[in-house]
């Protein structure tokens, strides 16, 4: 595996297909996109994606490459980078132009999974949660938590129903670092210390899936 | 799928031979050089492509193929490179333009997916054959029970508006197969209405006259009269429903009033259903000390007194109604059972001036209204008119609901005293004098408050804007700024109730934000005076009459505000809470909905949705689309 993809933040989206499964050649098709290895021992691959364009702020002129680091299950992919923008820039010109009807998101149930954890403790814990309070409009928008079991706390559970949460992090009850960070709109992000960090991301996945926290945002009607 | 600017769809019948002729044109006056008799016009808007203003459209053998009410990225797999996607506001929004061979696939989709369509086989503009699909049966029990209610015995007052309603009703019903179950259930809703005022009167009741149903069958009658012409118009045969909103008369608004009646039918869920009026009456369960010795920062004035009221579900009757339109006359109004937004708003919601949010108002009205109705004592009756009298000698009410009932009238007392050099001698007489005097004033100002607690989520800034631009609208404005200054530095009280001088800091947020709104409109006069009133007579007028005030905002804060019901008012988990860049118009916080670009993406909350997306400058009819687009089809439930 390339050393470079290690010690790096990985943001990106949790994205849906629905025609069919996704195969790797389809992002082969990909303009400036190339395939570089699968992560040893998983099923992730690892993606480089060359832009004439800085797609973050870089200190350096072009052209930039980035990692594209991707896990594709069925017609699910989840697609990071060194920056969400990375991902979304593909998302808006590359991925448009390959995948009809067009990738759409897949939204995470934050808001419902802070609040079964709170109510119900799982194998994961809260180590971070933000949150909107819409009851008190401009006069108090937003409330933000840090630890490493939130749900222990009586402080947030007792006026948790004041609360709609939009992003949260998930580390193992029984200890450790953070392992992902999720947002409601299907953002997923990690810090990959390690290469077998990405086990411990897509084995908290499927516990999100496995929950029925995983929603796409195809309309029903 | 990006939305561009409005194109105009027009059709007209050949004066000679029995011939029909349609084309697209790139301007309004495009069409009306060749207007005719029969002419009929609506916009409709390319999406992902731009034609071309100098070739007659359409040209050759064209089908034209109109499918909806659906979202059209619904139909991406019937599309193809030879496909011209249009939409409109008409319930057949999509207006597909193609060869002959690729019609059965969009026919057949539309039939699986229990869409309405309607083809035209055209040759050159001209429409040669016309065929559509099916559409549902109109519930025979309706049917039957206006048949009923048509030949049953009826006062001679009611007996027209009766015999029109009937027909009407039946028209409506029989043509709204398509749209959702919901739609159906609120016209049950309002026929059920109109039943029991009718049963209302024949068991005569004392407070019901044959006028006063008649009044409300009229109203009944006018909503469901623009609501059927609006929304059906444009349906099959398209060639022979016209909609009397003239510049949409070929296709209708249905769209629109499908928007517009999903953020009604959220307002009903989230707020009609908290049920605020049931909980108000029930605070008379509860104990209180006496409201007018409570100090400013005692913590009884912040607890949630409605939310801790249990309510329970059955028996509950609507209290939003039901029956949404648009009118030119009657703008932003509800009744019992309608509910009105301005035509504008169908080219112009996209702008503050005409934003849907201020329909927010007219539902805080109804529910407020409703609950002040129990605060006051039946005016016709002395032995209530005596109890009141008797509640204002004592010190303290039995229960919390009496103590507000003596908070209101001791308001009333003071605003009245400002205007007085000789305070009232109360008596029976004078106390209904008194009443009627002020309901008025006590009813906007408990409104207010309400909107902004519950709706502008007690943001100045967006308060101001929101209700002073919408006053931009009304005719001599300048007769009412004196009222609309204290009705706003009163609102704004509501957040500085417990500061020392929040009378003042009322004044200063208010008047700040009102500069910025003069910043960006130079050229509005009325907020050039209304900050120049405020500046000349804070002192001598404005100061005294906000204090008098005071109890006033402290009963909306207090009694008619719940942390509970505004948590789930004011909630929407479809948001990520990224704030938006500033300048950067296609990211609004949360959302990762683009303005312009039609997404089948979900909101689960319209106002929030409206609060982020109704602030340009310069309405536009492609913008508005957008914003009616996203109500009717990407609002899901809880």
């Amino acid at each position: 595996m390339n050393t470079d993809v290690t010690n790096v933040y990985y943001s990106g989206l949790l994205l849906e297909w629905p025609p069919r499964a996704i195969q790797r050649t389809d992002l082969e098709q990909l303009r400036d996109f190339s395939f570089s290895g699968a992560i040893a021992g998983t099923n992730w691959e690892l993606f480089w994606f060359r832009s004439d364009k800085a797609l973050r702020p870089e200190d350096r002129p072009g052209p930039y490459r980035y990692p594209i680091l991707c896990r594709r299950s069925g017609s699910r992919i989840l697609m990071l980078s060194v920056a969400r923008q990375v991902v979304e820039h593909l998302m808006e010109s590359e991925l448009e132009r390959v995948f009809s009807p067009r990738l759409r998101r897949v939204s995470i149930a934050v808001d419902g999974l802070v609040k079964a954890m709170a109510d119900k403790p799982t194998a994961y814990s809260l180590s971070f949660a933000h949150a909107r309070v819409p009851a008190f409009g401009s006069s108090l928008r937003a409330l933000s938590f840090y630890g490493d079991d939130l749900a222990e706390a009586s402080l947030f559970r007792e006026r948790i129903g004041l609360m709609v949460f939009f992003t949260c992090g998930l580390r193992e009850a029984a200890g450790g670092s953070e392992i992902v960070r999720l947002g409601a709109d299907g953002t997923i992000s990690f810090f990959m210390a390690e290469s077998h960090r990405v086990l411990e991301v897509e084995k908290a996945l499927g516990f999100l899936r496995h929950e029925g926290y995983l929603t796409s945002d195809v309309l029903a009607t | 799928m990006k939305v561009d600017r409005q194109w105009f769809l027009v059709l007209e019948r050949h004066e000679q031979a029995p011939i029909r002729r349609v084309r697209i044109v790139p301007t309004l006056k495009d069409a009306l050089v060749e207007w005719g008799p029969s002419t009929r016009i609506s916009p409709i808007f390319p999406v992902g492509f731009v034609p071309s203003a100098s070739s007659p459209h359409p040209s050759g053998k064209k089908c034209l193929i109109f499918v909806g009410p659906v979202h059209p990225e619904r139909l991406e797999d019937c599309l193809t490179d030879k496909t011209e996607l249009w939409v409109s506001l008409g319930l057949l929004n999509n207006l597909l333009i193609l060869p002959s061979g690729a019609v059965p696939k969009v026919i057949e989709w539309a039939r699986q997916n229990k869409a309405l369509f309607e083809v035209w086989e055209t040759n050159d503009g001209v429409v040669e054959r016309v065929d559509f699909g099916p559409r549902d049966k109109p519930p025979s029990d309706l049917l039957k029970e206006l048949g009923d209610l048509a030949s049953g015995h009826l006062p001679q007052e009611v007996r027209d508006a009766v015999h029109e309603y009937c027909p009407l009703m039946a028209a409506t019903v029989s043509r709204c197969g398509s749209f959702p179950n919901r739609m159906l259930s609120d016209l049950r809703k309002i026929h059920r209405y109109v039943l029991g005022s009718l049963s209302e009167l024949e068991a005569g009741r004392k407070d019901v006259t044959r006028y006063s149903v008649l009044g409300q069958l009229l109203s009944v009658n006018a909503g469901l009269s623009r609501f059927s012409s609006q929304t059906f118009a444009g349906t099959s045969p398209i060639s022979e429903t016209e909609c009397h909103f003239w510049s949409h008369s070929l296709l209708g608004i249905g769209v629109a009033t499908l928007g517009l009646w999903q953020l009604n039918s959220f307002l009903e869920d989230r707020l009609g259903k908290a049920r605020i009026p049931e909980r108000f009456l029930r605070l008379d369960g509860l104990n209180a000390a006496d409201l007018t010795r409570l100090g400013a920062n005692d913590p009884f004035w912040s607890g949630d007194h409605l939310g801790g009221v249990n309510c329970s579900s059955s028996n509950y009757e609507p209290i939003i109604p039901s029956l949404t339109y648009f009118s030119g006359r009657d703008g932003f109004k509800s009744t019992p059972t309608t509910l009105s937004a301005p035509l504008a708003c169908v080219s112009s919601c996209n702008s503050p001036r005409w934003s849907l949010l201020t329909l927010t108002h007219e539902i805080s009205h109804t529910i407020v209204k409703s609950v002040v109705s129990e605060l006051y004592p039946n005016l016709a009756s002395n032995q209530e008119l005596l109890s009141t009298l008797a509640l204002l000698e004592k010190r303290r009410g039995a229960n919390l609901l009496e103590e507000i009932r003596r908070l209101l009238l001791i308001s009333i007392i003071k605003m009245d005293n400002l205007h007085n050099t000789d305070p009232v001698d109360l008596n029976e007489e004078s106390l209904v004098v008194l009443i009627e005097r002020w309901e008025r004033e006590v009813e906007e100002i408990l409104v207010h408050v309400f909107d902004f607690l519950y709706f502008y989520g007690r943001n100045p800034d967006a308060y101001v804007v929101g209700i002073w631009t919408s006053w931009g609208t009304i005719p001599n404005i300048s007769n009412r700024i004196r009222d609309y200054v204290i009705r706003t530095i009163s609102t704004v009280l509501a957040v500085h109730l417990p500061r020392k001088g929040g009378e003042e800091a009322s004044r200063n947020q208010v008047r700040r934000a009102l500069k910025a709104l003069q910043a960006d409109n130079p050229s509005d006069g009325y907020i050039k005076a209304a900050i120049k009133y405020i500046d000349k007579h804070w002192e001598d007028e404005i100061r005294s009459q906000i204090s008098a005030r005071r109890h006033l905002v402290r009963i909306a804060r207090s009694f008619l505000f719940s942390e509970k019901i505004a948590t789930a008012l004011r909630t929407e988990s479809e948001i990520s809470g990224r704030a938006g860049e500033k300048g950067r118009a296609g990211e609004k916080e949360g959302y990762s909905l683009k303005q312009g670009q039609l997404e089948l993406r979900p909101i689960r909350n319209p106002l929030h949705f409206l609060e982020q997306y109704t602030s340009s400058k310069s309405p536009s009819p492609a913008g508005s689309l957008w914003i009616f687009y996203v109500l009717a089809f990407c609002v899901q439930g809880k």
